[in-house]
């Protein structure tokens, strides 16, 4: 994988040319703006959705019930995953997509510019609509992110507003994944073939396949769950012979390859920052990409995994536990390769590369959790506890958000042409690190020792380690605020960052100056 | 100097952080606490729990020996030992070799779990059935196939004082048992192989024991199976919750089971299987009994309460249909059995806007007897409203139907008699 640009210096002033404010923020085209808008909204919504995540921490604190009531804390968790989910984690590895596809396969622009403007801006709108109905009678949606028929049949208008607000979230995801998959596959540098695209550009063109093949699976779902509700129709409603299991089944062949669109851009960023940092080129770059695509594949027949409890036949649980247990085989080498490149390197450990770091070790441990979670007897036991809570929140919090946090570190200087405090940049990661281990750690036992999920209130023996958690979300949570003075501290100034920024870094991104101009690549560079 | 300056801001620091550790350590000191699975008391939970300790070890293995390397690397391969980079980027033996490895654990992995899993499916040569069945917010047991015929809900004991802390001056300390408590207790035989087969009236819920390895979804319009067979002297009471979202009070509906040897339980189906006036021996046990198994005698004492309390209750249920109620008799028994409806409409009436009705001056208890008394007896289709009909007694559907269109400001001064709701029922 060697792509050393023979790009020259593109940076002449009137690409430098912005337009007035209004234009520039509300009407662009321009895929670095875009970037931004999705990351100031991914960040927004990181904090709405944390939020929420400490009200439920501090219902938590003790048993009974303290500050909110049962149906309160339902639509907390709910929505809190829905935001999250849609809001926090896929809107801001989409800003990563916008502001790094161009830059990294030497393209001028997204493929689709003004497509690339309407997707984003329908997120605005999906999400006023989600929390709004937060100002309805009956409140927001209270029947989990899953929304399971029949519950969701009993629930109030809240229900139809959060359908709206996800068939708008997966418009703008399939046109922001078509604009993905036009861009790679159309507008690379001459000399870029497939095999010599960064892992980051590859993990994303793998990931806009999941989005288009699952997204409408979903607004599928949710559709049938609306004309259940409204037109008399009974596709999940037993009263008119439905089939509660059938929204479940379709729901998580939608919901399992949405935890590797979550996670797979993640492998990607971190297969950049550590070749970076460890002075060394990416181990085994093909297997990366086959051990990518054949996650992706194996993405689509575990899903029944998440719902081994509803009766399936023994034939059915067999086969989902062999093929689930099947994925541990390519995201194992993906950390091989990772723990590899680092082997015999020399490694120095700036911000990017401790969270990269931080991301390999803990998204490990949940990926040996989710192998436990597989095995289906035991699976009886951990399903809906306090097991699960922790296992994906070690995949997602820190497997995504904190391979975003790291991302953004790795590329801030290229966004904004200053370094950021790296000792602050370091406190921040181990603050993150430790507040979520407090957090999520004790979580695990909870779930063992037989705390389900979902629960508002819970028996006196599981106060303990509830307090744990509670404590380490508030940390958790407070950290968050260093990490925006952080970045609003980069963005306002600090020491200019040269074009390379890091040591010899490998990537067409680094050889536009720092901070990237508002046009770049005009004309395309040359890859030997 | 500024060594000293270091070390002082650095005593207060950990002062600080000591303090903040002690207080967690000290609430870990005081209680009960579990870092792994309840005790298993059957064949099925004990195979359970030896796969868990297996898979856990072998993950503890692959974890330490990876992140060995990895610290390794990090300590010795850093620019700062100005350790020389080595730009090798490939091997593909290395790399068959890490996918063929792990895939062998993989099956390792997989036979004992196939083994444990065929025998947790297989259901037949049962010796007893039990139907259980979800509704929003208890559950309901029927005994199959016994000579008598047993059947009853189980909801929530613990006091709603315990529950509510928003008024400190009303709220009461929790008790042990806390949110674990119901008012009556599945009761099943040691040493019998008992199959239960689980459904839900209104959303999904799950059934769930820790200790027998047991869970399983209650689906409408589904009927799943479980078994279970506990180990002989493991008798007492065990506990577990609901495990699926079922909406509001989901964390307000857990599972109590009582096993019994297999003659106590004879002797109580014998009996009727009635709870009458065996509340008090049964909630007491239930309080000397944590989670986990208690001593044999505790719970003969328990049966021998049940047993002649359960025949002298028949009576009193005979001369209830004769008797004459007044308005004040409907009133306050009505009063008593609220409780079903209280859990969605709320205790002032009022339910939750746009999800839960009002009964406060809503159009049905305070309109016609008649479609009010239909919509507690048969529910409302497509709605968490259930039917009542099969879950309380004609005296109890007509109190709590009367005390409903003259309570929360309604004042109809309406009057609904059991004789109503029998000729309803008909």
């Amino acid at each position: 994988m060697s792509h050393a640009a023979t790009a020259g210096d593109h940076g002449h002033d009137d690409h430098d040319h912005k337009p007035p404010f209004f234009q520039r923020w509300f009407m662009s085209t321009n895929h670095k703006d875009i970037g931004t808008l999705y990351l100031i909204f991914s960040l927004t919504m990181l904090f709405v959705g944390g939020a929420m995540a400490l009200v439920i921490r501090a219902e938590l604190w003790q048993p009974g019930l303290q500050f909110v009531d049962p149906h309160f804390f339902n639509q907390m968790t709910t929505v809190h995953a829905l935001i999250m989910v849609f809001g926090a984690v896929m809107p801001g590895f989409v800003g990563f997509a916008n502001w790094m596809l161009p830059l990294m396969i030497g393209a001028p622009d997204m493929a689709l510019p003004r497509m690339n403007n309407w997707s984003f801006w329908i997120l605005p709108f999906a999400f006023t609509i989600l929390l709004s109905s937060f100002f309805v009678p009956g409140g927001a949606p209270a029947s989990g992110w899953t929304l399971y028929a029949p519950l969701t049949i009993q629930g109030g208008m809240s229900v139809d507003m959060g359908i709206v607000a996800i068939h708008m979230m997966g418009i703008s995801s399939i046109m922001g994944a078509i604009n993905v998959i036009v861009t790679v596959l159309n507008m690379r540098a001459p000399g870029m073939t497939l095999m010599k695209m960064p892992m980051f550009v590859w993990t994303w063109l793998i990931t806009a396949f999941l989005l288009i093949a699952v997204m409408p699976v979903f607004a599928g779902a949710v559709t049938m769950l609306l004309t259940d509700r409204h037109f008399g129709t009974a596709f999940f409603n037993p009263a008119g012979g439905g089939d509660p299991v059938l929204y479940q089944h379709i729901f998580w062949f939608f919901g399992h390859p949405e935890v590797y669109i979550m996670i797979l851009p993640a492998f990607g960023i971190i297969s950049h920052i550590i070749p970076t940092f460890a002075r060394k080129p990416l181990f085994g770059y093909s297997s990366m990409v086959f051990a990518t695509a054949a996650i992706a594949f194996l993405s689509f027949i575990v899903w029944a995994h998440h719902m081994f409890t509803v009766g399936m036949p023994l034939q059915g649980e067999l086969f989902f536990m062999y093929a689930t247990m099947l994925i541990s085989v390519p995201t194992g080498v993906k950390v091989f390769n990772w723990v590899t490149t680092m082997w015999r390197g020399s490694m120095t450990f700036e911000t990017p590369m401790l969270y990269a770091i931080g991301v390999v070790f803990l998204f490990t441990l949940g990926g040996l959790s989710g192998l436990m979670l597989a095995i289906t007897p035991a699976d009886f036991q951990y399903h809906d506890t306090y097991f699960v809570v922790a296992h994906f929140h070690y995949v997602l919090f820190s497997g995504a958000v904190m391979a975003m946090m790291g991302g953004a570190f790795f590329w801030l200087p290229k966004w904004t042409g200053h370094m950021y405090n790296e000792s602050l940049g370091k406190i921040h990661f181990w603050l993150t690190s430790i507040f979520f281990n407090i957090t999520f750690f004790p979580q695990h036992f909870l779930g063992l020792a037989g705390m389900p999920r979902r629960y508002a209130d819970y028996p006196v023996q599981f106060t303990e380690f509830n307090q744990w958690s509670s404590f380490g979300a508030f940390g958790l949570g407070l950290s968050q605020l260093l990490f925006v003075y952080i970045i609003v501290a980069t963005v306002r100034g600090g020491k200019k960052a040269t074009a390379e920024v890091w040591e010899n870094p490998e990537g067409l991104e680094w050889t536009v100056p720092s901070p990237a101009p508002f046009h770049t690549f005009d004309e395309p560079p040359v890859i030997k | 100097m500024v060594l000293s300056q270091h070390i002082k801001s650095f005593a207060k620091i950990s002062a600080f952080g000591s303090f903040l550790i002690a207080t967690l350590f000290s609430g870990l000191a005081q209680a009960e606490y579990r870092l792994n699975f309840q005790d298993p008391v059957t064949e099925v939970a004990r195979d359970i729990f030896g796969l868990h300790m297996l898979i856990f070890w072998i993950c503890v293995v692959i974890f330490v020996a990876v992140f060995g390397v990895m610290f390794y690397s990090i300590f010795a391969h850093r620019k700062s030992k100005n350790y020389e980079p080595s730009q090798f980027s490939h091997s593909t033996s290395v790399e068959i070799v890490w996918t063929i490895v792990p895939f062998i654990i993989l099956v390792a992995m997989a036979v004992p779990a196939t083994q444990v899993l065929i025998k947790m499916e297989d259901t037949t040569k049962s010796d007893l059935t039990i139907k259980i069945t979800g509704y929003q917010w208890k559950w309901g047991y029927d005994y199959l196939g016994l000579d008598q015929d047993i059947s009853f809900y189980a909801t929530l004991s613990t006091p709603r004082e315990q529950i509510d802390q928003f008024n400190k001056e009303t709220a009461q300390p929790q008790g042990e048992n806390y949110l674990l408590e119901t008012d009556k207790v599945l009761v099943v035989p040691s040493d019998r192989k008992v199959r239960a087969l689980i459904t839900a009236n209104d959303v999904i819920h799950a059934w769930w024991i820790p200790a027998f390895g047991t869970k399983k979804d209650a689906i409408p319009g589904y009927i799943n199976e479980l078994w279970f067979k506990v180990d002989k002297g493991k008798e007492g009471i065990y506990r577990g919750q609901c495990a699926e979202l079922c909406g509001k009070d989901h964390a307000f509906m857990p599972i109590v089971v009582q096993v019994v040897t297999g003659e106590e339980f004879d002797a109580w189906v014998a009996a009727g299987g009635s709870f009458e006036g065996a509340d008090v021996a049964l909630a007491t046990a239930a309080e000397q009994a944590p989670v986990a198994t208690k001593p044999q005698e505790k719970v003969i004492s328990v049966i021998e309460a049940i047993v002649p309390a359960a025949q002298a209750a028949q009576e009193p249920a005979a001369e209830a249909s004769a008797k004459t109620w007044t308005k004040e008799d409907l009133m306050a028994k009505g009063e008593s059995v609220s409780a079903s409806c209280s859990a969605c409409h709320g205790a002032d009436g009022n339910g939750i806007p746009g999800v839960f009705p009002a009964i406060a001056g809503s159009a049905i208890a305070t309109g016609p007897v008649d479609e009010h008394l239909r919509i507690v007896m048969f529910g409302k289709a497509g709605t968490a409203m259930q039917a009542f009909a099969g879950q309380l007694s004609d005296e109890e559907i007509a109190a709590v139907v009367t005390y409903q269109r003259n309570s929360f400001g309604n004042d109809t001064g309406d009057i609904v008699l059991p004789a109503d709701v029998k000729a309803k029922r008909n």
